[in-house]
């Protein structure tokens, strides 16, 4: 009787047996599941979007003869008021990312040992991290627009000795054709921003798979493996910042 | 005690009929037919919107391919059919732009990608390597949606009262950027810009369920160096496109960028109407970059399915092993990865770096290695074969033939040097679509009468395929080998009168002539369609296996269920192509049939 | 990844090298944005943005490695993964030059 039952349970959803799900036919020589070998090309095909954005970066940049230091345009930190802190809190929202991620992985462990509450603890503080560098980045950006920065209009231009210069549109009002080079907000914004959008579907579907666990969804199906690939898209939203924070904070 | 029962007896179905079973009693017309997950239906979904677009594109040909060959005429019945597009009885010359824009994007993208690798990838390879469906039959079935959706709005763009983007295929900006440059580059613009994300997420969702299907879902014994050179081919275009749609997504958006935000990313000292504009910075030639990055692998996206095709029809036709099986799929690695590294050889007058231009000529020019490859083991292939003659073999060796006539010319247009003569006249019209178009096209047929059997159960009429060959063969030589002399006397392409130019007098009676080819192909390929429609229900009945072809879709039910195979999916123990094996009765051996002792003792030494 | 039950003593080894990897990452970052701020200002560009790409590269290798777990995957599934990035590394080349060039062309327009 229970095998029967068993039979029918793998049998009632739409799902067709395969290789894949029991059906024993050739191993695939990743020896990976369909599920995670799809989430890692997809990945992989997102990585040559993101290339592409940040080499058309490239392209433009070494098409200027100058570009703003980003220590002198990335230096505000909330609360501090006017004070200078270059890099300071683009490297908290690097660490906060960095630190997101590692409660992904957490969560991925505790999921190959069946650990229900271990899993949405995990997740829980995972998705609570995104929600914090999401907050960090709309800070920033609501900061740079203040300053006076858009896609098609730049406020930090070429100064004496080629230093980075904030061009006061308040106070000496705002010239037609953007003081600094163009493609340096629309480059900012556009990257950070497609990046932010990733956080932004991370998150979402973050907080979706902290829902499923607590529902009991991957326990009834014996594996955590919809965990896994949420971690790996996690992972690579981390993975890009790495090449966003080198692009647009350090070179 | 009900209950138990109809458990124990789908148990039993299952145990004895694979899945099938169970599920016929839910179906719907709309589930069956419109919104099935079933691999074949999704196939025939994605061939039948395809034959619709052809229809389209090679409609709008025709349309500007009048207006190319009777330039001074006016032809009022036009104007009465198609409205708005024809001021006096001729047609305008912004609809002419469109025509030509949407041509070539529902040719390359529309027909020749989705439609060709959407059919022949969801049909065959699930049948092929011996699997029940997909990986994931949802995502497939999301596939063809997106591309509907896509498809819809792509269509819509065409009856907007401003025109259909104009700036051509290639949409370069900035052209395409400022709405202020043609009434084309408005709505359509935004139109097609939205209309081709679309279509890269159905790609996306297609190509990684092809991928994961090949690797994960073979049956036993089906190792991937068994596997038919039709799904090689269709797992490197699958992989193709999964590298390669992503950028001109990123193209696509910083091109939006600009349309909307203002930003300058390709956009650099513009002056309308002798007020300079506030772009600054940007650069052209960087679109062009992004844009050939896709742009290039996307003509292996295209020829690539119709090679794998053609390879498993010639062996089958020919009744011959095919010719160097493992060079054949090293070849298409080869095509794989030089097509991604040549993409500026589209860009040679662009203003490029002329350095980089000549690295990129020797790139372009090592494409020739790998393709002579497949065309040498093609031809023999069918050499002393025992050639039955037949509408896909007949197709297929058209292929090839178009394949040799247009590759050649790229060897020419590859070298920098020739390209500054020939870059942009019609002699690239010429050579492409020969050798990415008509080839194509001739796969795809090829593809499409080899495999009807097995898609709807019947036989295509023999007849009228030939003589839809022979009307296409020759009609397709005589519309693009004049091109070619057009081109070396420097007739530039995508102009819409060469009425100015006193010099291009003499082509008058050429380009007449390729009209009315054009003409007479475009309606001769209703023949087929014809055929193919009536086919569906009133052709003559299909045998199991009517090639005597040695692959495993072949073995599944001519009636075609869901879920592929009664029972057991069949076991594959030898490679596709054990045609007129020596010793043996017949003349060729299914992928099924165990190896016999002799054979193994032969494959033991 | 493997289907066994995982004992003990492997899961602790894993979340310790997780944690291991967190700090070797915190590590790098501090490393990279000190020396933006210290040396950044005195020493030429051509030194530091390949000194920051190596480190960014390095950070990257241990996030798929560990986080995303392909160090424990088969090796061709990897090679599946980074031979085509070979395609980005040209990309890279090619449109640098053009960068390069483009510099030239946009300062010929006066």
């Amino acid at each position: 009787m229970a095998e029967v039952l068993e039979i029918k349970e793998h049998h009632t959803a739409h799902q067709l047996p395969t290789p894949d799900n029991g059906e024993g036919g050739e191993k695939s020589p990743m020896n990976i599941s369909y599920g995670k070998t799809m989430m890692w090309y997809f990945l992989l095909s997102d990585a040559f979007t993101f290339s592409a954005f940040l080499i058309a970066y490239a392209c433009l940049r070494l098409g200027h003869k100058w570009w703003p230091n980003p220590n002198d345009v990335f230096n505000a930190m909330p609360f501090m008021g006017h004070h200078k802190i270059p890099m300071g809190f683009v490297s908290i929202m690097t660490f906060i990312l960095i630190m997101s991620s590692v409660f992904v992985v957490r969560a991925v462990q505790e999921g190959h040992r069946m650990n229900k509450n271990g899993v949405m603890y995990w997740m829980f503080w995972g998705i609570l991290g995104g929600a914090a560098f999401l907050g960090c980045q709309a800070w920033e950006w609501q900061h740079l627009l203040a300053e006076g920065m858009r896609p098609f209009y730049n406020v930090f231009y070429e100064g004496k000795d080629g230093l980075t210069t904030l061009w006061n549109i308040h106070e000496q009002g705002k010239p037609m054709f953007s003081p600094g080079p163009v493609a340096f907000g629309a480059l900012f914004f556009g990257i950070t921003g497609f990046h932010g959008f990733h956080v932004f579907t991370g998150v979402c579907l973050n907080i979706w798979g902290f829902f499923a666990t607590a529902n009991g969804t991957f326990e009834k199906r014996g594996h955590y493996e919809m965990i896994e690939k949420l971690g790996l898209y996690w992972h690579f939203v981390d993975l890009v910042w790495v090449f966003v924070f080198l692009a647009f904070y350090l070179m | 005690m009900e209950t138990l029962h109809t458990v124990t007896e789908q148990h039993a179905h299952t145990t004895a009929h694979g899945h099938d079973g169970g599920h016929h009693h839910t179906e719907t017309f709309i589930s069956k037919y419109i919104f099935s997950l079933d691999h074949k239906t999704i196939g025939k979904q994605f061939l039948i919107t395809g034959m619709i677009w052809a229809v389209i594109g090679g409609l709008f040909s025709v349309l500007f391919r009048i207006q190319l060959g009777w330039p001074d005429e006016t032809f009022p019945f036009l104007e009465r059919m198609f409205g708005a597009w024809y001021t006096d009885g001729k047609l305008n010359p912004e609809a002419y732009y469109s025509l030509i824009t949407m041509h070539g994007t529902i040719m390359v993208f529309f027909v020749l990608t989705a439609s060709l690798s959407g059919t022949f990838a969801n049909v065959l390879i699930p049948l092929q390597i011996g699997a029940r469906d997909m990986a994931s039959p949802l995502m497939n079935a999301l596939s063809y949606w997106f591309f509907v959706i896509s498809g819809i709005i792509m269509f819509a763009s065409i009856f907007l009262p401003t025109g259909a983007a104009s700036a051509g295929w290639t949409i370069y900006p900035p052209l395409s950027a400022l709405p202020q440059t043609s009434p084309g580059s408005g709505d359509g613009m935004s139109l097609w810009l939205l209309a081709m994300v679309l279509f890269v997420v159905s790609t996306l969702l297609g190509g990684l369920n092809y991928v994961s299907t090949i690797l994960n879902m073979r049956t036993k014994g089906m190792s991937l160096f068994k596997m038919p050179l039709t799904v090689w081919a269709l797992f490197f275009t699958a992989i193709i496109g999964i590298l390669s749609f992503p950028v001109l997504v990123s193209g696509v958006v910083l091109l939006i960028f600009d349309r909307t935000l203002g930003t300058s990313f390709y956009l650099s000292h513009i002056v309308i109407g002798g007020v300079p504009q506030p772009y600054a910075g940007g650069s052209p030639i960087l679109f062009q970059h992004l844009f050939w990055f896709l742009g290039h692998p996307e003509v292996y996206i295209v020829i690539l399915p119709a090679m794998g095709m053609v390879s498993e029809i010639l062996a089958v036709h020919a009744r011959k092993p095919i010719f160097g099986y493992k060079a054949m799929i090293f070849s298409i690695l080869g095509i794989t990865i030089l097509g991604f590294i040549v993409w500026a050889h589209h860009m040679f007058m662009a203003g490029i770096n002329p350095f980089l231009g000549s690295v990129f000529t020797f790139f372009t020019l090592l494409i020739a290695i790998p393709s002579a490859v497949k065309v040498f083991n093609w031809i023999t292939t069918i050499w002393k074969g025992n050639l039955h003659i037949t509408p896909p073999f007949i197709f297929a060796v058209g292929f090839v033939s178009m394949f040799i006539s247009g590759g050649l010319t790229g060897i020419w247009l590859g070298n920098s040097t020739i390209d500054i003569q020939l870059h942009d006249t019609y002699f690239v019209v010429a050579h492409f679509h020969i050798v990415m178009g008509i080839a194509a096209f001739f796969g795809m047929f090829a593809g499409i009468y080899h495999w009807f059997p097995r898609m709807f159960g019947r036989m295509m009429n023999t007849n009228l395929a030939y003589i839809h060959f022979a009307i296409t063969f020759v009609g397709s030589y005589l519309i693009f080998w004049p091109m070619h002399f057009q081109g070396l006397a420097g007739v530039p392409r995508r102009y819409y009168t060469n009425n100015n130019f006193e010099i291009f007098a003499v082509f008058n009676g050429m380009n007449k002539v390729i009209s009315i080819a054009a003409i007479i192909v475009f309606f001769a390929q209703f023949l087929f369609l014809v055929n193919f429609f009536w086919s569906i229900f009133k052709g003559k009945k299909s045998t199991q296996n009517p090639w005597n072809a040695n692959t495993l879709e072949w073995t599944s039910p001519v009636e075609g269920i869901h879920g592929n195979w009664h029972g057991d999916i069949p076991e594959v123990h030898r490679w596709a192509y054990d045609y007129s094996r020596p010793g043996n009765e017949s003349d060729f051996i299914p992928q099924n049939v165990p190896l016999t002792d002799k054979e193994k003792t032969e494959a033991d030494h | 990844m493997s289907d066994h039950q995982l004992t003990e003593e492997e899961y602790k080894a894993q979340v310790a090298g997780v944690w291991k990897v967190t700090v070797i990452l915190s590590i790098v970052t501090v490393v990279e944005v000190a020396a933006a701020l210290i040396l950044g200002p005195h020493l030429p560009k051509w030194i530091m943005n390949p000194f920051y790409a190596i480190a960014s590269i390095a950070k990257a290798f241990f996030i798929i490695g560990e986080f995303m777990h392909l160090k424990y995957e088969k090796r061709v599934f990897m090679l599946s993964l980074g031979l085509p990035l070979f395609f980005l590394l040209w990309a890279i080349i090619a449109f640098g030059v053009e960068g390069n060039y483009l510099h030239k062309l946009l300062y010929l327009i006066k």
